[in-house]
Formats: C-alpha cells, sequence, structure tokens
C-alpha cells in the first residue's frame, strides 16, 4: 500500500514537472544501495615525497594519499578503488610507498594510465589488481638518475644500483614482466634520443606484459566491478 | 631521490616571482580543498578527495569562491 502511494507521489511530481517546467526530469538512479560503492585516486604530475617542489610543479602529495588509503581501507561502505594515472615519475620513497599501500589495500583495485605513467608510475600502475593503459598513453622506463654533489666513488653506483632494484623488484612482483626484460628495457641505448631507456605506448606495454590491457574508463570500471563481485562471493564461502 | 622524466633542474626551477601558484588547504566540509586567496575568501583550485560524489558538489567546483566566517584572513 505504500508502495503504492510512493509511486503515485512520483508520477504527480512528474506531471506537476511536466505542467510547470515544460520538461521530464531525469530518471532517477534506482536500488542505489546494491550498487558497489567505488573510490577513485588520481594519482597526476610529479609525486611529491620528503621535499616540497616548488609550486609550478603539479603534485600528489604522500601525506594526503596515504591516509586517503588508509580510509578507503578502513571504511566498510567502499567496495573497491579505481586508481587513474597521469604521472611524470617523482620522489622514489614516496612512490613506492603509495605502490605498497595500494599492492596490500585488501580491496579490489584497477589502475589506469592515461597521457602517461613514467617512471615511479609503473610501480603505481602494476601494483593494482588488474592494470588498464590506454591506447595513446606511454610509459618511460629508464634508470635512476644522478644529480647534485656525486661522489665519484664506486659505492655510488652501488647505492644507485639498490635504488634501482627496489623499483625493478617491485615491478616484476607485481606484473607478469622478468627482471632481465625490464632492465633490458631500462637500460636499452638504442630507444631515447637523449637518454638511456624505453618508451612503451599503449599496446606495447600489454605485449612487454607490464600492463594487463589496453583499454578505457568503461573497461576499467567493468573490470573493476567484477572484481568486486568475485571478492563478495569468496567472503560469502569462507562465512 | 628524485625518478622522473622531468629533469632535476626544471623540478627545482626557481619561480618567486610567479605569485600565481600559491596555494593553501583548506578543510571544508570534510573534504580537502586546495585553494588560492580570493577576495575575503578562497577561490577553489583543486579537490582533494577519493569520493567520487564530491566531484559532482556544486558548492565546490574549482572557480567557485567561498567565504568562511570563522577564518577571515583579513
Amino acid at each position: 500500500m505504500i508502495n503504492q502511494n510512493q509511486s503515485d507521489n512520483k508520477q504527480d511530481n512528474i506531471n506537476e514537472s511536466i505542467k510547470e517546467f515544460g520538461q521530464i526530469p531525469l530518471p532517477q538512479e534506482e536500488n542505489k544501495n546494491d550498487k558497489p560503492k567505488i573510490h577513485c585516486l588520481t594519482i597526476i604530475g610529479q609525486i611529491e615525497g620528503h621535499i616540497t617542489l616548488p609550486p609550478q610543479n603539479k603534485t600528489t602529495k604522500y601525506e594526503h594519499v596515504i591516509p586517503q588509503l588508509v580510509a578507503i581501507r578502513d571504511n566498510d561502505e567502499v567496495d573497491g578503488v579505481l586508481i587513474i594515472l597521469n604521472t611524470v615519475g617523482g620522489d622514489v620513497e614516496a612512490g613506492l610507498a603509495i605502490a605498497e599501500m595500494i599492492a596490500s589495500l585488501g580491496k579490489p583495485t584497477v589502475s589506469l594510465v592515461l597521457g602517461g605513467g613514467h617512471s615511479i608510475g609503473v610501480p603505481l600502475a602494476v601494483a593494482a589488481n588488474y592494470s588498464f593503459i590506454a591506447s595513446s598513453a606511454t610509459m618511460t622506463i629508464h634508470p635512476v638518475r644522478m644529480s647534485g654533489t656525486v661522489i665519484g666513488v664506486p659505492q655510488t653506483f652501488e647505492y644507485f644500483d639498490k635504488m634501482q632494484d627496489r623499483i625493478i623488484e617491485f615491478i616484476s612482483k607485481n606484473s607478469k614482466i622478468s627482471q632481465k626484460r625490464l632492465k633490458e628495457l631500462m637500460l636499452d641505448t638504442g630507444k631515447l634520443a637523449k637518454d638511456v631507456g624505453t618508451i612503451v605506448i599503449g599496446e606495447e606495454a600489454v605485449k612487454e606484459k607490464i600492463i594487463d590491457e589496453v583499454g578505457g574508463l568503461d573497461d576499467a570500471l567493468k573490470k573493476l566491478y567484477e572484481l568486486i563481485d568475485e571478492n563478495k562471493k569468496l567472503k560469502e564461502d569462507i562465512n | 631521490m628524485i625518478y622522473s622524466i622531468i629533469p632535476n633542474d626544471v623540478i627545482f626551477r626557481d619561480l618567486k616571482y610567479e605569485k600565481n601558484y600559491e596555494r593553501e588547504e583548506i578543510e571544508y566540509k570534510g573534504c580537502i580543498l586546495q585553494v588560492s586567496s580570493y577576495d575575503n575568501g578562497y577561490k577553489i583550485q583543486r579537490i582533494i578527495s577519493t569520493n567520487p560524489i564530491d566531484y559532482l558538489n556544486k558548492e565546490i567546483q574549482p572557480g567557485n569562491v567561498i567565504y568562511l566566517n570563522n577564518r577571515n584572513k583579513f
């Protein structure tokens, strides 16, 4: 009976709207509670770490992102996260910290690389459960560079090599590319005009097994909902 | 240590004369906003949130000016 009244009221409202404004209201989304709730994390510009960058840089700050990820993990209303990447790289420690947080979130995550996911953007892209790249998006894989005062001793080289290994290890652990192949791409001298490294574009990133699939927003969201469904079923089975 | 395709000297370039870039962060209705000073209030430059609904909130669209009673700047 109540339902009958409600639907009558709704029809009245629609009629009123047509009469008063000459407009039919847009259909309201129904069963809102059944739809999984997702949050979206956008990682753009430079990844800002321990040093505040000059303000002309557009940055993603770890002091924003890390608590957001904790809140997402802790909030039962959030079922999954879509990670949108358009980054030129940034701080190694901050990038790896965020990537580890994403990898160990415990909720379904899907990443989508748009425009660019360069340097430290690569570990961020592969950290998600499933990764997409737009066909026009690029990823640059290159060695860690030296800047500032560098002491010309073998230890300096070893230190950079260690830093590089951390990045390589994380990428190979979270994607299907081997450490050997990734190092080959990173140290390639024939691809970049003024630098060592490789640029992979869309399909190539999938061929190199860094990214899972070429796709766009719709593909990424569909995959995320699919993962959320699987996750829910898994939890129900355990219970 | 910076690992980026942008050279370090470009990242750390000193642009002191550019005042347009000055940003402040405020919390407004449970949302972190990056704002610049405008009039007696704040002009919203960027919303920092993972909740997609926040980006549809008309009140906090980038470019909007908000006035906060309790923390007037001047």
